[in-house]
């Protein structure tokens, strides 16, 4: 048939514009793609039986819905209005209503289709790179990389939905169109329906409201639920804000003409992309919200777990010592060239029913001129007198807890009195309650109830970081030790008074069980960064052709280069600018609410430090960009 | 006065084994509030002369002196700044862009020379009495007709009051009616502000609202002649003179 042929040449002369529109879905379906495959991750997916990660999830799921329903019929619209004109062409050439109709199809679904399959193997590529670059790089190993059926479906079913929401809504509009308008399309200014700042008013408010009630309800039953539901709300609040907010903008200038003038070519030119612009405009912010909250999360978990850590383990090793086993001499096989510090500490060690709970409690019977050499507290006890040292940093203070000890629980011995109850973590973690007496209580005692002499061993090494292998091997001797050993006393189990408490081991607990989350958290924000940069890209690059016609007549008719170069940075500032401070912004507003989770954002002010050394970081980030595109885009247009 | 003098115009497309010759040695005076067309077939190096008398071409050989500046002298930004105030340009396919009003199109020039809003307003009720388009300065270029569009481009053109307006096929994408109304148009910047004009076309019917025709021919000058008598009569002398060195002629 020779007028499909002719179709057919079209679509060869006019490739790149195809190309474009391709690469735009094929990117839309790899990143989606790419969130599929942490969402449906098998070391994800195990975890979200444990609720958080699940919330974790959900924002950047939302986001991402967000980004392809615009990302999509954004790239369709520009794709469609370069086609209009062509259809009209068609239909002048008396080409039915039908036939243009069945072309539309066709080729919408042919690029569908390749963008698909291209963006599947794009989005499987870039998996397996990420889960690889996360590993090398931030040294996250919880997760490891998995494909399955449901990351493919899952990806396919939202992009296709998307897709069709939007092909079936150009076909409605062309076919609706007449003829003069649709050969005019090209030229024609966009603008946006609804046009009234009380709308926007009402976007303000949606938005606030949603993060005032995320802050009244997150820390409450079913906190997580309602997170994903005010996330939904913020969005839709920001996306009226933004582009009512930019018309309103947009118009005021317009109508001050000094200032208009100053501006002219940016300022018309930004209007006539309008809704292009904004959907960039709330893109972008969205993204950037993301990439800022979730890397302010991830540095609070990091330092928040590693500190932890360090705070339960003022010693890089401890063990206590008793008859029967001497880990001394295993710490020297091993360890022997690592040790730097070697604390040791005569205690007598029994058990006394808790008042309240009912369980044994172990205690640390230590005489206070031992304590005072190994804490540097200088302490003096009269006879009869003791100091119960709780070797805890409580978040309370004391007088909400209840200590109460009956000191010594001895038939025929009188309570001593109790000199101070000292709250610190100077210790390791070998039961938690030191008693401490004065040398003579602490000899004349120690007959008279049942317990086990020994030795506590506080231990620094080096390096206890590069010292993995040792310490492992150190631990497994204990445990061997520990198997089966009967318990010196009565209702505490020998593994637990004999147990070998390590740094190196709670970091890499700590490691396992935050991994995921981090995991998940980083590949997210990573993501979301990426995915910013690509749609400015793709926004500013784009429409390079006609931008460029145009400053070459401009140049023509007497456009100077700086001049040139003004208006170029003027447009370029708020599509860089506006995004980022507003997600910036936003992102803040949930981090407070957020925080209300661990105790509100005023009891961590270290949050706000991360949340401002990633929007710092983010910036600077964004600034540099910013430079290399205008750059690029001056040398684009000369 | 001389408006502008071109000396020896030379231009060779290409490297040396690709070479096109354009124009071999055009000479051409033209004085201020001339009136010249300039017509030849196809190819003939019409647009490339007129690119290099505005210097957004480079001769390879020659000179061109405008209003006493010679072009050589300047370079980039300078010469730009030299085109927007001294010289006014009009396209075939009119070049206003989109994303502005009629009224913004026209005084674009004045707006980057930062002249009052006052002087601007003024100017461009001025220029739109002038040229008819007064009822559609708020108008975007996709909504008025391709004849008005023209005309703005011309009220751009002279918006800064420029000696000279150059204009390559100013009337190529009109009808009849509208290249009537744009040359009436020319004629009107020539008689009223003593603007010299030089224009290309193919139309010998635009052609016959100039003073004097120039055709070009390879590259160079052919023949010249000077319009003596009323408007048919030089239309007439054209189509003879077009027929005369074998060029195609244009229905009217
Ligand atoms: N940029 C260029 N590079 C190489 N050759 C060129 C270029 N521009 C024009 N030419 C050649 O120079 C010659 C003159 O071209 P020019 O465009 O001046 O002709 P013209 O008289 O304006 O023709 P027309 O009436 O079709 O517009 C032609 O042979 C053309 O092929
Ligand atoms: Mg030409």
């Amino acid at each position: 048939m020779p007028f499909n042929r002719i179709v057919w040449k079209m679509v060869k002369a006019d490739f790149r514009k195809y190309l474009f529109y391709f690469s735009c879905n094929t990117l839309a379906v790899a990143l989606f793609f790419l969130y599929a495959s942490i969402f449906y991750n098998a070391d994800v997916d195990r975890e979200k039986q444990f609720e958080s990660i699940n919330y974790t999830l959900a924002v950047p799921g939302i986001a991402l819905i967000v980004f392809i329903v615009f990302f999509v019929s954004q790239a369709h619209q520009l794709f469609i209005k370069r086609r209009k004109a062509e259809f009209g062409l068609f239909r002048t050439l008396g080409m039915t209503n039908r036939d243009v109709s069945r072309l539309l199809v066709l080729e919408n679904l042919f690029v569908g289709i390749l963008s698909i399959v291209a963006g599947l193997l794009a989005g499987v590529l870039f998996s397996r790179m990420f889960f690889y670059l996360m590993s090398k790089i931030l040294g996250i190993e919880a997760v490891s990389f998995g494909l399955n059926s449901q990351m493919f479906s899952a990806t396919i079913y939202a992009y296709a939905a998307v897709f069709t929401v939007a092909v079936c809504t150009s076909l409605y509009q062309i076919l609706k169109k007449n003829l003069v308008d649709s050969l005019k399309s090209d030229r024609t200014a966009e603008h946006i329906a609804l046009q009234s700042p009380l709308l926007g008013w009402i976007g303000v408010t949606v938005l606030a409201g949603s993060i005032i009630g995320l802050y009244v309800t997150y820390t409450g039953p079913n906190g997580g639920d309602y997170l994903i539901l005010w996330t939904i709300f913020a969005f839709c609040g920001l996306y009226f804000c933004l582009s009512q907010f930019s018309d309103v903008v947009l118009q005021a200038i317009k109508r001050d003409e000094k200032l208009f003038y100053k501006h002219i070519l940016s300022v018309s030119s930004l209007d006539y992309k309008f809704r292009q612009l904004t959907s960039t405009l709330m893109l972008i912010t969205v993204m950037i919200m993301i990439t800022v909250l979730y890397g302010t999360m991830i540095l609070y978990t990091y330092q928040d777990a590693a500190q932890k850590v360090e705070d339960d383990h003022p010693y890089d090793l401890a063990f206590l010592e008793a008859d029967g086993n001497n880990p001394q001499e295993l710490l020297q096989e091993v360890l022997g060239n690592e040790v730097q510090t070697h604390d040791r500490l005569p205690v007598f060690t029994f058990a006394q029913q808790d008042p309240i709970a009912g369980w044994m409690n172990t205690y640390h019977l230590v005489s206070v001129e031992e304590y005072s050499r190994l804490t540097g507290d200088s302490v003096q006890l009269e006879d009869d007198e003791y100091v119960h040292h709780i070797n805890q940093q409580l978040s309370d203070p004391l007088e909400n807890y209840d200590f109460t000890i009956t000191f010594p629980d001895i038939e025929g011995i009188e309570p001593y009195q109790l000199a101070e109850t000292i709250t610190e973590q100077d210790f390791n973690q070998l039961g938690s309650e030191f008693i401490l007496v004065n040398q003579q209580e602490y000899d004349e005692l120690k007959g008279k109830r049942k317990g086990i002499e020994g030795t506590l061993h506080y231990v620094n090494l080096n390096d206890w970081e590069s010292s993995y292998d040792p310490i492992t091997n150190l631990e497994r001797s204990f445990d061997l030790t520990n198997k089966g050993n009967p318990s010196p006393i009565d209702g505490v189990r020998h593994e637990q008074l004999f147990h070998l408490s390590s740094k190196m081991e709670a970091s890499v607990i700590n490691e396992q069980t935050n991994g995921i989350s981090f995991f998940v958290t980083a590949f997210l924000s990573v993501l979301f960064l990426i995915g910013s940069f690509v749609i400015l890209y793709l926004n500013l690059f784009s429409g390079i052709e006609k931008e460029k016609r145009k400053f070459e007549h401009l140049h023509r008719i007497g456009l100077t280069t700086p001049e040139m170069k003004k208006a170029i940075t003027t447009e370029l500032i708020p599509i860089f600018f506006i995004p980022s401070i507003t997600g910036i912004t936003v992102a803040l507003l949930f981090i407070i609410a957020i925080s209300t989770d661990i105790g509100g954002i005023l009891q961590n002010p270290e949050v706000i430090t991360y949340f401002l050394i990633i929007a710092l970081l983010y910036q600077s980030i964004q600034l540099v960009f910013y430079l290399y595109a205008r750059k690029r885009m001056v040398t684009e247009l000369m | 006065m001389v408006m502008l003098e071109a000396s020896q115009l030379t231009k060779v497309y290409g490297n040396e084994e690709t070479a096109t010759p354009a124009l071999n040695g055009v000479n051409l005076s033209v004085e201020k509030g001339d009136f010249i067309a300039i017509m030849g077939p196809s190819g003939s190096g019409k647009s490339t002369l007129l690119n290099i008398l505005s210097g957004l071409d480079q001769p390879t050989s020659g000179k061109v002196t405008i209003a006493g500046e010679p072009l050589e002298n300047l370079k980039g930004d300078d010469l730009a700044l030299f085109r927007r105030r001294k010289l006014g340009f009009v396209f075939q396919d009119f070049n206003l862009l989109d994303s502005l009003t009629v009224k913004e199109n026209i005084i674009l020039p004045m707006i980057l020379e930062k002249k009052e809003l006052g002087e601007m307003e003024e100017k461009v009720q001025e220029l739109g009495g002038l040229f008819g388009i007064g009822s559609i300065l708020n108008s975007y270029p996709y909504q008025v007709s391709g004849g008005q569009q023209q005309r703005t481009a011309v009220s751009r053109a002279m918006v800064n009051e420029p000696g000279i307006i150059l204009a390559d096929e100013p009337t190529g994408n009109l009808d009849s009616m509208s290249s009537e109304s744009i040359m009436e148009c020319f004629e009107k910047v020539v008689r009223e502000m003593e603007t010299t004009v030089i224009l290309v076309t193919h139309d010998v019917f635009a052609a016959s609202y100039a003073r004097e025709v120039v055709f070009l021919k390879d590259g160079s000058i052919h023949s010249t002649i000077q319009r003596s008598g009323d408007r048919e009569t030089f239309l007439r002398q054209i189509l003879d003179a077009q027929r005369a060195f074998g060029g195609r002629t244009h229905a009217l």
